[in-house]
């Protein structure tokens, strides 16, 4: 059933967010272009650079946005008067939404990895092959233990981006039980969960006696292994903690008014 | 057992109490109104039965279930609102539906679509409020669920739209479910009705056949509505 209420949850957001990816996309050309004819004083270079920081911001509002409307507008909006009778667990609709949504910030992040790429080839037509020579040599010299450690980097960003969508879904679901004031009251929430959130981070970093000087100072490969996999569990078990509440509250305390 | 069965049930909003202590049991194989003026409580007493509103006491079963996903197995809503997807166009609400419904029958609501002569590739926010209104109820009937919960159908629509609404529950529900149709327009549903339940104020004050009415009061459900409803 996931994979079904995926179905529909996944292009709801591509939908809106192809459309500005593309024209993310055709700026950061513009901005190469301009940047590389070297004139980069001219009216167009300036426009080049302006429309760029403008769609790039325009992407990164959107794509908060368009999460917290499709959670709030598709369960618990007038969406929601069909969303919630379709026979479908009130977990699976979090799980599909909360996925979705981390696959379009991933999505998001590798476009503008892209139009990063974009501009600086452009920007420097003449140096193509040194930049790709560069980037080979930059791999050539990762150890094993390197790209492990990269892959893992990527991994708990993933997760910690579920997880921050997973909190902003919890702090709507509790904002909506007050039936009045539903936006103040999820921004109300959504303070409560941060508060919550550094709470947990402080006593555990106290437990596991850990501190900003001793995560600067990690140099071991197995100090490196021992943290990342202890700040992965504490990051699954508050999203763990954020979705059950959010699916007692959809299960249990559910009032569509 | 009945096949819904409806137990002390209270809905409170603050201090107003939407849904007020009711108890209802309701057979298969009946058209059933439930009839009240705005703000009475039908559509509350509704959405409770989909699992929307959460009781705040009493118990609802339906198949002698809660809701639940089982329920909504069995149950097919109208509500009073657009709820669909309003960017689909009919071909991805039929898909949408036959995803969702095993009970659901493409060709059915296909069918009913074409009868109405409905632009199968047209969004539906661009469809108008009957036709999308149209479009909600044959998605609805083309189900062949135990229990139809339909607010409001006629609401809003004009009488040729009310006519092709009230021949389409007729002619599609299937005759070992409930059909429970909520509205304040008597005189357009009153000769589909089986079963007549009258709510004020979260209470029901009222609960008969359309033919123990006639024959008791001597008169129409209509005419019986406006004496108990009379401001």
């Amino acid at each position: 059933m996931l994979g079904k209420v995926m179905k529909y949850d996944i292009p709801a957001l591509g939908r809106r967010l192809v459309p500005l990816y593309l024209a993310w996309i055709a700026t950061a050309v513009f901005l190469g272009i301009m940047a590389g004819a070297a004139n980069m004083t001219g009216f167009l270079a300036v426009l080049s650079a302006l429309l760029y920081g403008v769609v790039t911001t325009a992407v990164i509002v959107m794509t908060i946005i368009l999460v917290i409307q499709r959670y709030s507008t598709s369960l618990l909006g007038d969406g929601g008067y069909f969303t919630n009778v379709l026979p479908v667990k009130a977990g699976t609709h979090i799980l599909s939404k909360t996925l979705s949504a981390t696959l379009w910030v991933f999505i998001s992040g590798l476009v503008a990895a892209i139009t990063g790429i974009i501009i600086g080839l452009l920007d420097n037509a003449g140096t193509v092959m040194d930049t790709f020579h560069a980037i080979g040599y930059f791999f050539g010299e990762l150890t094993g233990q390197d790209i492990l450690i990269m892959i893992e980097l990527i991994i708990l960003v993933i997760v910690s981006a579920a997880k921050s969508i997973l909190a902003v879904y919890t702090a709507i679901t509790i904002g909506h039980q007050s039936g009045k004031h539903v936006v103040l009251s999820s921004i109300g929430a959504y303070i409560g969960v941060l508060i919550f959130e550094t709470l947990i981070g402080q006593i555990v970093f106290k437990a596991v006696d850990i501190n900003e000087v001793t995560i600067n100072s990690l140099e071991h490969f197995s100090d490196i292994q021992l943290f990342f996999f202890g700040t992965l569990i504490v990051t699954l078990a508050i999203a763990a903690v954020y979705f059950f509440v959010t699916r007692y509250l959809m299960t249990k305390r559910l009032n569509l008014q | 057992m009945a096949r819904i069965e409806i137990k002390d049930l209270t809905k409170r909003f603050g201090h107003i109490n939407a849904v007020d202590d009711i108890g209802l049991e309701l057979e298969k194989g009946q058209i059933i109104g439930l009839l009240g003026p705005n703000g009475s409580g039908k559509t509350t007493l509704i959405k409770m039965m989909t699992g929307l509103l959460t009781p705040t006491s009493g118990t609802i079963t339906i198949n002698g279930l809660e809701p639940g996903v089982e329920t909504k197995k069995a149950v097919a809503y109208l509500p009073d609102r657009n709820a669909l997807p309003d960017h689909m166009d009919t071909n991805k609400l039929i898909a949408l539906y036959a995803d969702f419904f095993d009970d659901f029958d493409s060709g059915k609501a296909r069918a009913m679509a074409e009868d109405l002569g409905l632009d199968f590739s047209q969004p539906m926010k661009k469809m108008s409020k009957g036709t999308k209104e149209k479009l909600q109820l044959i998605l609805v009937m083309a189900r062949k669920a135990d229990v139809y919960l339909l607010d409001e159908p006629i609401g809003g629509v004009d009488p040729a739209t009310r006519d092709y609404i009230l021949r389409t529950i007729i002619s599609n529900y299937n005759e070992e479910a409930i059909v429970l149709i909520s509205t304040h327009l008597i005189a357009d549903i009153e000769q589909v009705l089986d079963d007549v339940v009258f709510i004020k104020n979260g209470k029901i004050v009222l609960h008969k056949t359309a033919e123990e009415i006639r024959e008791e009061n001597a008169c129409s459900v209509d005419e019986l509505f406006r004496e108990v409803f009379k401001c």
